[in-house]
């Protein structure tokens, strides 16, 4: 979090960005940002394959036009209240830039000006009955959403679900699920919501398993 | 689900747990799903588009307030496509940036305090209202009075709104003879107008309909109408002034570029190969008067491609990369020349 006094000038720099006439500002926030902005685009571009200095030069540039342009209209929307907020900003146009630019590249490659297809929707498509298989298992997950509801507290539901998917389904670790937004807990915090959904929907289920065991026993002993 | 999920272990278990179990009615007390939830996506049913590149971005980079983000993360957590995106562009933002990366970006031209001023240069825009006084103002109005010209009314002159709007993206493949760099954007639905999104574009289209108010002739507006109609999506309604242009200023390669654009454009989108044709011929004669002109090579190249004509389509790729090895636009050529050798080599096409 930003100091007041941080916060005030920070706002004051972006102020007079946004109005484009000011080159000792814009001069300035380029000299602030650039750091951030440029390691975006490295980190970024490199997902994508090696790339060369000219390539992350140009995306650079535009994101630094994209963040200029429309009248500085980018720039007037932005509130300077927590500074971690508005730095990661501006790292998100400069992954906005990259990505649309591989993406684009990478649409071009496989059919000019076709859309890009979701995943999703390829997904089941190929192999006999993996469709079919995958509808199953959505049918499961499902069935494991509704059991997560269930055993969270009500208050707290849609955070632990968020948090439960986060990291069974999307992958994150808890360190990586706490620095989201709306999750609101410490790293601890989230290991620890994630241990106890798990073991209430495993008891649960088991629950839910004994009485269709017991017939299955009793059916056995007649 | 996804292969390199970090947790997938515990969940496969619940799955194989929960797959021999039967349905069995809820528990009292148990908390019932009501009207909102009806509505709400789940594995099977998504409702709503996938993140954007920007909303992945602001996710990961933690910009979002808590409501925006919570409502994002709903979808993600359904998604598989958007779960694999933010998990990737989490460990992108989320790490450090290695040796090697670090002395890619010492060595940058833009960490060069001369590009910076040149960057911020370009980004300034010649006057601002902000800063205008009365005095100034009325100063200037005396000015714009004494030349009485319709360009000096607009904030951004033509060229400019010309510039900015190529620079905001191009709905083709088609390369046009205008500065930097212009990444393709999807097409919108028919009859949709950029202007609604874009500030460039509403500036445009206004000076649009002042010129054509204006009844104007000459050669560069007729340019600026033809050429925003274009990259406004309209390749039909471009036609006409370009082809306009081009006969007032005859030896005019810019013009015969931008008109050959329209027509490859049109050509697609009315499935009219005779218009391929015609829009070689203009590429060729632009060549022919300006042999540098690196958005004519690069077009005749792409429209050659259309047309079947793949040795022809390596000429002009090979011609293109003499002349601009380095920019973004040489990478495109590189990708095309590459593919069309492939193809070559795997003996589909003469």
């Amino acid at each position: 979090m930003a100091t007041l006094e941080e916060a005030q000038e920070l706002q004051e720099l972006i102020t007079r960005c946004a109005g484009q006439n000011d080159a000792r500002a814009l001069q300035e926030f380029v000299r602030l940002f650039h750091p951030v902005i440029a390691a975006t685009v490295i980190k970024t571009a490199r997902r994508f394959g090696p790339a060369g200095s000219e390539i992350i030069d140009d995306l650079i540039q535009d994101t630094y036009l994209k963040i200029f342009s429309g009248r500085g209209r980018i720039l007037n929307e932005v509130r300077v209240e927590d500074k971690s907020r508005l730095y990661g900003f501006f790292q998100a146009v400069a992954f906005s830039v990259v990505q649309d630019h591989f993406r684009q590249q990478y649409a071009q490659r496989r059919g000019g000006r076709a859309p890009l297809m979701s995943m999703d929707a390829v997904e089941g498509v190929g192999e006999s009955g993996r469709g079919a298989k995958l509808c199953e298992q959505e049918l499961l997950l499902d069935k494991i959403d509704r059991l997560v509801r269930e055993v969270s507290p009500r208050e707290t539901m849609k955070r632990d679900r968020l948090i439960f998917w986060l990291n069974h389904r999307t992958g994150l670790s808890a360190r990586e699920i706490a620095e989201l937004p709306s999750v609101g807990l410490s790293e601890k915090g989230v290991e620890s919501v994630l241990y106890r959904l798990m073991s209430d929907v495993r008891a649960k289920i088991l629950r839910m398993k004994e009485p269709s065991e017991k017939a299955r026993s009793k059916k056995e002993r007649a | 689900m996804n292969s390199d999920s970090a947790n997938s272990e515990p969940l496969n278990e619940l799955l194989s747990l929960l797959g021999e179990t039967p349905e069995r009615p809820k528990a009292e007390g148990a908390h019932v799903p009501g009207d909102a939830d009806r509505d709400a996506e789940t594995f099977g049913r998504k409702q709503r588009e996938c993140l954007s590149s920007m909303e992945i971005g602001e996710l990961a980079a933690g910009a979002l307030d808590d409501t925006r983000g919570a409502a994002l993360l709903e979808h993600v957590i359904l998604c598989n496509t958007c779960s694999q995106r933010l998990r990737e562009a989490k460990r992108d933002l989320g790490r450090e940036l290695s040796s090697e990366e670090k002395s890619i970006l010492d060595g940058l031209r833009s960490s060069q305090a001369e590009w910076q001023s040149a960057l911020v240069a370009r980004a300034k825009r010649p006057g601002s209202r902000r800063v205008w006084n009365w005095v100034g103002f009325a100063a200037a109005a005396l000015v714009l009075l004494g030349v009485g010209g319709f360009w000096l009314l607009n904030r951004r002159g033509p060229e400019r709104l010309l510039d900015e709007a190529y620079l905001e993206g191009r709905p083709f493949e088609y390369r046009l003879d205008l500065p930097g760099y212009s990444g393709v954007k999807q097409e919108r639905g028919a009859g949709s107008s950029r202007a609604q999104e874009s500030d460039t574009f509403a500036d445009a289209e206004k000076t649009v309909g002042a010129l054509r108010r204006k009844g104007a002739t000459d050669a560069s507006s007729l340019r600026f109408i033809g050429v925003m109609q274009l990259l406004d999506g309209h390749a039909d309604d471009a036609i006409e002034p370009l082809t306009q242009a081009t006969d007032r200023s005859p030896n005019d390669a810019r013009l015969k570029t931008d008109l050959a654009v329209a027509r490859a454009v049109q050509a697609q989108q009315e499935q009219q190969p005779s218009d391929y044709g015609a829009a070689l011929n203009l590429l060729a004669e632009a060549i022919h008067s300006d042999p540098g002109n690196q958005a004519a090579i690069f077009d005749a190249a792409l429209v050659c491609e259309q047309m079947k004509q793949y040795d022809e389509a390596l000429r002009y790729w090979n011609q293109y990369l003499e002349l601009d090895s380095k920019s973004r636009w040489s990478e495109t050529a590189r990708q095309h020349l590459s593919e069309i050798e492939l193809k070559k080599n795997a003996g589909k096409m003469r």
